[in-house]
This record gives C-alpha cells, sequence and structure tokens, in this order.
C-alpha cells in the first residue's frame, strides 16, 4: 500500500504535467503534427528509397503537378516531391533540433553562470555575447562554414553559433530575476550550496522562457540552414533538405509552383507545431497555471 | 444640527469577476449611504471586497473580467452606474477621487509631479483658465500637502515613499472633488510617516470640507478618524454604525468582536490572541446562509440555512445577525 | 532561565553603495536568553532585517562577534557555517515570494533535511515532514498542493515547518506576520508562542509592528538608523520609554479605542533617511526635537537608565 503511494508519487509530477498537457487542444495538435512528420522523416525509406526515388533523375516525368504522379508531383529533374521531402525532414529535423541544443547548453550555461556569478564576469562574459548578436547571423554562420567546410554537422554548428547570444541573454534576464527572490535565501539560510539552488530552484524556474525560446530557435535554425542551403553553402544537391529543395524550385515558381509551395508548408506546419507544443509545455510545467 | 445630506448611498450592489471558468462573487448585496461632509470606514480583511466596491463607485471595474449584476450608486441625485463613458470621465476625477494604497506605483516614474498634478486639472478645466492659472493651482496644492513648491520640477524617485503618498493626495483633491476615496493611503508606509500623513489628510478634509470614505484593515486608524464604520465580510456590509456604536457599543456581529480580539493590544498584558478560526470562505463558493457561520463562534442552525436580514440595533447601529434579530414574525414584517 | 544563548558584541555590517558607506548595523549589542524572544522594531531601512541576516550569517559581518554558546561564529567558513545555520534557522516575511512556487509543500518542508543529511531513510523523511505538518497545523492533505494553492496564513505555516524541519534553537523572525490579514495573523501569532512553549525555541522577532512585538516578546530592542537606541523588558518599554524615538513611535501607533481619540500626538517631523556616512553623536538628532548641540558632538552610548533598561540618549535623565 505504502508503496504504491510513494510510486504514485513520484510519477505524480510528470502524469501532472502530461495531464495539462492533454487538455491543451492547441498543444496536443501541435504534438500530433510533429509526431507525423518526425514519423515522416524516420520512415523516409519506405516512402521512397533515398537512390531508386528521392535522389534519382527521370526527366521523361519532370515538373509533374501533384497528383499526376505521386503525391506531390515530381521536380525538375523528375524527382518524386513526397519521397523529397520525407528525406528532407531527416536533414531539417537533425539541423533544427541539433543547433537548438547546441546553442542551449552552451547560451544556457554562460546566462545562468552570468546571472549567477554577476560582476565582471558577467561583464565580460555578455559583452561577448552583444559582439557576436552585431554580427548578422548569416554572414557569421558563413564564416564558420567557411572555416568549417560543409556538410550537416557543421552547418549545425555553425547556426547554433549565431543563436549562442539569444539563450545567453534569455537565461541570464531569468537568473537575474529569481536569483533575488526570497526564496533563494530561504534556500540559502537552510544551508544549500551554489549547485542545490541552481539545480533545484534557479533552473526549474527559467524553464518557462527557455521552453519558448527553444520552440522558436527550431524553426529559426530550420529557416537558417534552408537561407544557407539557398545560396548554396549548405547541404549540398543532390541530397535533399527543405531549404535547398526552396532554392532550386526558385527558377519554376511559374511553371511548378507546388515545388515552392509544399516544402514552405512543410516547413510552416514544423514551426508552428513547435510554437504550439511550446507554449503549451510552458503552461503545463507552471504549477501556477493550474488545470 | 444642519441638514444632513447624502452624498452617495449605494445600494444592493453584486458586483462578480468571471475568471477562466470559475465566477468570484466579490460584492453581494451591498448598501451604505454616506453623509455630507463624514467620513466612513471600510473595514476589513483582503478579498471581502473592500476595493471593488470604490472601484464600482470609480467606475473602474476592469471591463472585460467584472460584471455589476445589480444595484445602484447614487451620487448627487444620479445613478453612476447608468451613467455613459464620457458622463463616468467627466466626474471622475473632478467629483470624485481615488487614492490608491501604493504611492510607488500610482505615479508615472517620466513626468514630473507638477506635470502629473497638472495634467488632472487640465482634463477638468471647465473654466478654460489659463495654463498660468492652473500652474498656480499646482503650486498651492503642493504647499497644502506639506511640500515646497520648488519641487514642482522633480520625478518621483527624487521622493520618499510619504512624500510620493502626498502627490498622489494632491493630485486627488487638485480639482477640489466632493467625495474622496482613500483606499489603504497609510498601509505601506511606515507608522511615524503614517501619523504625519493622517494627520494632514484629516486637516485638509476639515479645510475643504471633504466627504471621504476610507478603506483600511487598520482598527486603530478607523478609531481615530472615521465618523461612521462599515464592516465588510465576503462582500457583504455585516455591521454599521458611528464609531461610537462599533467601537464602545454593546452590542456587534461576531466578526466585529472577532476583529478586535485578534488584535494584539497595547494595553494588555495577555499573551494569547483570540483568533478568528478557519479563513475568508471562497468568493467562488460561498456558504450558503450566513456567509460567517463556519467561523462564527455563536453559531446557530438557522444561520446555517437563512441569510440574516440587517436589525437596526439603534437608529445609527445596524447589525446583519440572527443573534439580535427578534424573533421569526417580526423579521418578516420588516 | 537566564542562560544567554546567543550575543552580539560590536557587530557592524556596512555596505559600499555609490553615494557612501551605508552603515546598516551599527555596533549592535545584543543578548538572547535561552526560550525568550527578543523584539527588534523600528522603521524600514533600520537595519532590523540586515541585522537578522547577519546574525544567521547570511550575509556576512562587517566586524564584531557573534557567539553562539559562547563561540565566535562570525569568522566560520562555509562548512561551519552550514553546520551552524542546523541551530539557527529564519522565517521570512513575505509567504507568497519565499517559498518556491515549483515545488510542492512536502519538498519545501523536506528540503533543508535533504540538504543537510540529519536524515537519510525516504521514509523516515515522510514522517517527519508529516510530523512537522501537524506540529504547524497543516493538514496532511495538503503534502502535494503547490504554495499558490494556498492562502497566506497557511504559506506561512509552510515556512514554519520549514524552519522548524533541522529542528533548531534560535530563530530569527523577519516580519513574519506583516503580510497577513488580522485574524490569520492572530492564529500564526498564538502557534509561534505554542512551539516556543513545546520546544524551548528562542526568537529574534524582527518587525515595524509595536504592538505585535509587545505581544509576542520578552525584551524588545528599537533600531534607528543601524544603531539599538533603546532595550527593555517589554511591559517596562511601553510603560517607560526613555528616549525621544521609541515615544514618538509608541504614539504614532493607531490605537484601536475611542478614548485615544482626538489625544494630541507627538509627529515627528521628516524622515527616515538613510544611514550612509552618518555624522558623529545621536542618529536621531536631526528630527528629535529635545536636540541639544552636545547630542550631535561626542558619541551616544547605550546607558543602563533603570534596571535591565538601556537607553542611547544623552538627554534621557533630564526628558
Amino acid at each position: 500500500m505504502k508503496r504504491d503511494r510513494q510510486q504514485g508519487l513520484k510519477q505524480g509530477k510528470f502524469s501532472a504535467v502530461w495531464r495539462r498537457m492533454k487538455k491543451n487542444r492547441t498543444a496536443m495538435a501541435g504534438l500530433v503534427i510533429l509526431i507525423i512528420i518526425i514519423l515522416m522523416a524516420i520512415f523516409a525509406d519506405l516512402i521512397g528509397d533515398y537512390n531508386e526515388v528521392a535522389t534519382k533523375m527521370d526527366i521523361a516525368n519532370r515538373l509533374m503537378a501533384p497528383m499526376k504522379k505521386g503525391l506531390f508531383g515530381t521536380d525538375h529533374y523528375g524527382r518524386d516531391v513526397l519521397a523529397r521531402i520525407a528525406h528532407g525532414a531527416r536533414v531539417s529535423l537533425i539541423i533544427g533540433f541539433g543547433a537548438v541544443l547546441v546553442s542551449l547548453v552552451f547560451g544556457g550555461a554562460i546566462g545562468a553562470t552570468a546571472g549567477f556569478y554577476g560582476g565582471r564576469y558577467d561583464n565580460i562574459v555578455m559583452r561577448c555575447m552583444d559582439i557576436i548578436m552585431a554580427i548578422p547571423s548569416t554572414i557569421l554562420a558563413l564564416a564558420v562554414v567557411a572555416a568549417l567546410g560543409g556538410g550537416i554537422f557543421n552547418l549545425m554548428i555553425a547556426i547554433a553559433v549565431a543563436d549562442i547570444p539569444n539563450y545567453a541573454r534569455v537565461v541570464r534576464s531569468s537568473v537575474l530575476t529569481i536569483r533575488n527572490a526570497d526564496y533563494i535565501e530561504a534556500a540559502n539560510a537552510v544551508g544549500a550550496g551554489t549547485a542545490h539552488v541552481l539545480a533545484r530552484h534557479i533552473i526549474p524556474n527559467v524553464l518557462g522562457p527557455i521552453i519558448v525560446q527553444c520552440t522558436l530557435g527550431i524553426g529559426s535554425s530550420i529557416l537558417n540552414a534552408a537561407g544557407l542551403s539557398y545560396i548554396g553553402l549548405g547541404v549540398q544537391a543532390p541530397r535533399p533538405e527543405w531549404g535547398n529543395m526552396l532554392s532550386e524550385a526558385r527558377e519554376f515558381i511559374q511553371s511548378a509552383p507546388h515545388l515552392i509551395i509544399i516544402p514552405g508548408i512543410f516547413l510552416a506546419l514544423t514551426v508552428l507545431a513547435l510554437n504550439l507544443l511550446g507554449d503549451g509545455l510552458r503552461d503545463a510545467l507552471d504549477p501556477r497555471l493550474k488545470d | 444640527m444642519s441638514k444632513i445630506h447624502t452624498i452617495l448611498e449605494v445600494k444592493d450592489l453584486r458586483v462578480a469577476y468571471a475568471g477562466s471558468g470559475e465566477r468570484v462573487q466579490a460584492v453581494n448585496g451591498l448598501s451604505f449611504g454616506v453623509q455630507e461632509g463624514e467620513c466612513l470606514g471600510l473595514v476589513g480583511e483582503t478579498g471581502a471586497g473592500k476595493t471593488t466596491v470604490a472601484l464600482s463607485v470609480m467606475g473602474l471595474l476592469p471591463e472585460r473580467t467584472s460584471r455589476i449584476e445589480s444595484g445602484e450608486i447614487i451620487f448627487e441625485g444620479r445613478d453612476l452606474l447608468q451613467c455613459k463613458k464620457k458622463e463616468m470621465q467627466a466626474i471622475r476625477g473632478e467629483k470624485i477621487s481615488m487614492i490608491f494604497q501604493d504611492p510607488m506605483t500610482s505615479l508615472n516614474p517620466v513626468l514630473t509631479i507638477g506635470e502629473q498634478i497638472l495634467e488632472g486639472l487640465e482634463l477638468h478645466n471647465e473654466e478654460k483658465k489659463s495654463r498660468e492659472e492652473l500652474i498656480a493651482r499646482v503650486h498651492e496644492m503642493l504647499e497644502l500637502v506639506g511640500i515646497p513648491a520648488a519641487r514642482y520640477h522633480e520625478y518621483p524617485h527624487q521622493f520618499s515613499g510619504g512624500m510620493k503618498q502626498r502627490v498622489v493626495i494632491a493630485m486627488a483633491l487638485a480639482c477640489s472633488p466632493k467625495l474622496l476615496i482613500a483606499d489603504e493611503p497609510t498601509t505601506a508606509l511606515d507608522v511615524t510617516i503614517q501619523a504625519q500623513v493622517l494627520d494632514m489628510m484629516s486637516q485638509l478634509r476639515e479645510r475643504l470640507g471633504m466627504t471621504m470614505i476610507l478603506i483600511t484593515h487598520d482598527l486603530g486608524i478607523v478609531a481615530e478618524k472615521c465618523d461612521t464604520v462599515a464592516t465588510v465580510y465576503a462582500g457583504e456590509i455585516i455591521e454599521f454604525g458611528t464609531v461610537e456604536d462599533i467601537f464602545s457599543g454593546e452590542a456587534h456581529h461576531p466578526y466585529t468582536k472577532g476583529l478586535f480580539d485578534a488584535l494584539p493590544s497595547l494595553v494588555s498584558t495577555e499573551r494569547r490572541l483570540k483568533s478568528i478560526e478557519g479563513l475568508m470562505p471562497d468568493p467562488t463558493d460561498l456558504p450558503a446562509g450566513c456567509k460567517f457561520h463556519p467561523r462564527c463562534p455563536r453559531c446557530k442552525p438557522i444561520c446555517r440555512e437563512r441569510e440574516p436580514e440587517p436589525v437596526q440595533i439603534s437608529q445609527s447601529h445596524m447589525i446583519k445577525c440572527f443573534l439580535y434579530a427578534q424573533g421569526e414574525e417580526e423579521m418578516g414584517s420588516r | 532561565m537566564n542562560e544567554i544563548l546567543l550575543e552580539t558584541r560590536q557587530l557592524k555590517k556596512y555596505f559600499q553603495t555609490p553615494r557612501g558607506l551605508l552603515h546598516a548595523v551599527d555596533d549592535v549589542n545584543l543578548q538572547f536568553r535561552r526560550g525568550k524572544t527578543l523584539g527588534v522594531v523600528g522603521e524600514s531601512g533600520c537595519g532590523k532585517s540586515t541585522l537578522g541576516r547577519t546574525i544567521l550569517k547570511l550575509l556576512e559581518p562587517t566586524s564584531g562577534e557573534i557567539l553562539y554558546k559562547g563561540t565566535d561564529i562570525a569568522g566560520y567558513g562555509r562548512r561551519d557555517t552550514k553546520r551552524m545555520r542546523q541551530h539557527m534557522q529564519m522565517i521570512f516575511q513575505d509567504p507568497y515570494a519565499s517559498l518556491d512556487p515549483r515545488m510542492t509543500v512536502r519538498e519545501i518542508i523536506s528540503e533543508p533535511i535533504y540538504i543537510n543529511k540529519t536524515m537519510t531513510d525516504r521514509r523516515e523523511i515522510e514522517k517527519k515532514v508529516g510530523q512537522l505538518m501537524e506540529t504547524v497545523g497543516l493538514a496532511a492533505r495538503l503534502s502535494n498542493a503547490y504554495p499558490h494553492e494556498l492562502d497566506g496564513g497557511r504559506r506561512q505555516r509552510i515556512g514554519i515547518a520549514k524552519a522548524l524541519a533541522l529542528e533548531p534553537e534560535f530563530i530569527v523572525c523577519d516580519e513574519p506576520v506583516s503580510a497577513l490579514d488580522v485574524s490569520i495573523q492572530a492564529q500564526i501569532l498564538n502557534l509561534m508562542l505554542d512551539l516556543q512553549e513545546e520546544l524551548g525555541l528562542t526568537y529574534m522577532f524582527v518587525t515595524h509592528d509595536l504592538s505585535v512585538v509587545k505581544m509576542i516578546s520578552d525584551e524588545i530592542a528599537v533600531m534607528y538608523l543601524g544603531k539599538c537606541v533603546e532595550r527593555a523588558p517589554s511591559q517596562e518599554l511601553f510603560s517607560h520609554p526613555y528616549h525621544p524615538y521609541t515615544k514618538a513611535l509608541l504614539s504614532a501607533i493607531p490605537v484601536p479605542d475611542l478614548s485615544c481619540r482626538g489625544k494630541k500626538r507627538e509627529v515627528l517631523k521628516g524622515e527616515v533617511v538613510s544611514p550612509i556616512d552618518p555624522a558623529p553623536g545621536c542618529r536621531f538628532a536631526l528630527r528629535c526635537r529635545h536636540c541639544t548641540e552636545r547630542c550631535t558632538q561626542g558619541p551616544v552610548e547605550l546607558l543602563e537608565v533603570a534596571p535591565g533598561h538601556m537607553a542611547a540618549c544623552c538627554r534621557w535623565s533630564e526628558l
């Protein structure tokens, strides 16, 4: 009996968050869309083989409209758009999540320490962040790609670097407000150390703004990657990626608009789904906004 | 005694806030009248609905979330609840003014205090006075509340808390309103500063012949400054009377008595306080019958079933409690 | 029961501010007797909260001694301070801000135990939390509630339970009831008195509310701009105040009694300034109507004006 109750308590927090999430319809819609896109990415090979369908030219069937050949038609080399979208989702999602993870880890650490310790360290670190922010992100990413070379991983790093200051600022400002909260002093009064205060009190309380920043960040990272691919610095042809699909399609914007519209819709859907999910998650994690 | 003239009368006011799916019943059929020139104290704890009453009189209830369900607020013969927005704007500040609790947030940090006092005067400038005349009036107001007129050009952050509250008072009084509503005007201030501000307010009230509604939770302030007192509990006035009725009378509502007993006294040597058990009722789910019955030490069966009617103990003293009802018949005939 | 549990000697806490050195606590000597309550009163900015935090070493003292059972803990390092904290706890002013909104009642109360590892067995800790909740009058069903779901009085009970979790001997109570309504305030004050009797706690009760301090304290210290200006047993201070500031403070309280209505009271002029680079002499001199030249010259020491009654006024015998 007693054991049951204790276990129930352990699960309590997560199940409470999930329960609150489930009540939020828009967040659930976001979650469903995201799952569909992720499943598409995972099972891309079932939708169309990478070598046989997604990258194989078939000039005879080029620029076919949707439904005429395949669900989404074909592009200017006669490649199946649906298969390319699915394979492109892999790259785009990896870049999106990966870049956010990298910038969150570095930016979060920088912001949290700057906010927590303050003083000269804060000043120096945040001025460095300002310098990075002052450089247009595309140019910064260009420089990083130029230095590191191409490839998905380097592209991810390039995008993440430009984003680090955003995370650092968000985390720092949240930490600053929470650092002065009475309950931090209360924790000190019972003998809590820095690590405990950070882990138990500060991080859970800055989670809200961070989640929002992250979900927005994933979308913008995908868009940035698309931008870099568009100018030819990102993922190289023939590997499909939503960004380079858009860039390749620009010549056919009038003759075959679906080549622009379909990747565009997927990009927009992903970003939308992430934002909905992020907002829902933020609210569900906050016990003050109950049910 | 001169002719008594009721300047403000609130009749059966009911206000509810609609939150996310919940309905908060903030004011439940509250009625009172204020005579010209007197000071009425509204006493009660947090969440009793005191501020909601004040905001209803001012016409400043949040439009989206609140609803006045019934009642009349008669000021100088007009029902304020029927007034149009424009008419209310003309009354607000000119005829009725309000002082808010926190002087730190009721001043705009980017305007000088002089400009802020001037603003109200300019808005209600019916006589088309020149700017110089209005500025002269601001200087006069500043001196009146004990601030050197030379500080006209200073910003709020250059003032201490007590001084800021003086500025707020000067703003409220600039148009010589007939009625001043002060919502916990000294709660944010230190005792010695509170004493200064309260003294100044009562002097001004005498000089300007102003009527005042003083909202407070401090019975000490009420004893010193008010002429009549209304005890508010869960959006109702449960006891109303002159200060003498409330502070030295024999009969009291059990809640009023509880409030007095809960105060640590400077005179007695008692080391235990008599606290009122329990908590304020949840305004989304008010108890049936008398709203105080779950906390009342003298609760009778009838208190759980029926809402008590106001009982007139004397000409001036009203108590809403079955303890003082003479019997069923009499209550029915009232 | 006259054993002194804690004592401060010449305790100073200065803050460096852009406008000069702020003497928040200046040469304060206080004795806390075991099982008794010392009330510290004063207006905002008088250094009373800083004093409490300095004694608990939440703020590093600038100089002076804090003797806990005879040992000076002022110079203790991190580790020793942490050990001392088990004996010295604090109850905070604002029950709305001093509890982490993302922790449940159970987590908040058990936090000190986990941090200090005074118990390790989970089940034992659960039991302890249950006992603590019962002690402070919180229903067991609230253990999974979050602070925002509770009213101010219950939140302050959580704060008290948390302070008691380490079974301290000395508790600094920083305005524990000033954010609460009168009827709830009475409940909490009664609870604190009960706990003192049951557990033999020693309180330092910091407040601006003179009527509360009179009721709960055995002895009262009045502070003004970082200095202790008067110290006396509770009854004695209220019946025979010596310092002009104490007198003014007492006369400024609105009394809920009609017999005091209209009585001319002594309204202090001017405002509390902050003690930045204070001039020598009595810090109250600027607002004091009895001020003479003597007051602004030399330092004014606390003198015993009656048995057990100390006041820092050079004109005490005349006034």
